[in-house]
């Protein structure tokens, strides 16, 4: 039973409450869209 | 392919290190795709606000899917010239 198995079970830490999914809603409210414009990710775009 | 090169996944950031860059000293010209090339090396892109009136013209806000890419980004793209201008990237309090 190594270790990174246990460290895998282990509850979420506190990083993984930082890294948590947010909605569009969520950061509207952190955002200021007063001023701003949401830009479109260009179609070349590709997530790594 | 991702650049995953070594990234360490476990550590502790301090409280200030967030998703969200604030980022100034933009060229105002800065096309999606350049800003998207330049951001993008470093993870996957949430969502980015630029600022399109004269007071918040030259800043934007980049959001990163993952915190560490946030960090990674920050921590490289501080004072990186970009067509002659120098940027300033904060995190977003």
């Amino acid at each position: 039973f190594s270790s990174k198995q246990q460290e895998s079970q282990q509850q979420p830490s506190a990083m993984d409450a930082r890294n948590m999914y947010q909605t569009d809603e969520e950061l509207d409210a952190l955002l200021p869209s007063e001023g701003y414009i949401i830009m479109d990710p260009p179609p070349s775009y590709v997530p790594i | 392919m991702s650049l995953a090169y070594g990234k360490n996944r476990t550590t502790q950031l301090p409280a200030n290190v967030n998703r969200i860059l604030l980022v100034k000293n933009l060229p105002f010209k800065i096309t999606s795709e350049e800003i998207y090339d330049l951001f993008g090396k470093y993870g996957a892109i949430r969502q980015i606000r630029t600022g399109n009136e004269p007071k918040t013209r030259g800043t934007a806000f980049v959001v990163y899917e993952d915190i560490y890419d946030a960090k990674e980004a920050c921590d490289h793209l501080q004072g990186f010239n970009v067509m002659g201008r120098y940027l300033v990237v904060l995190y977003y309090q």
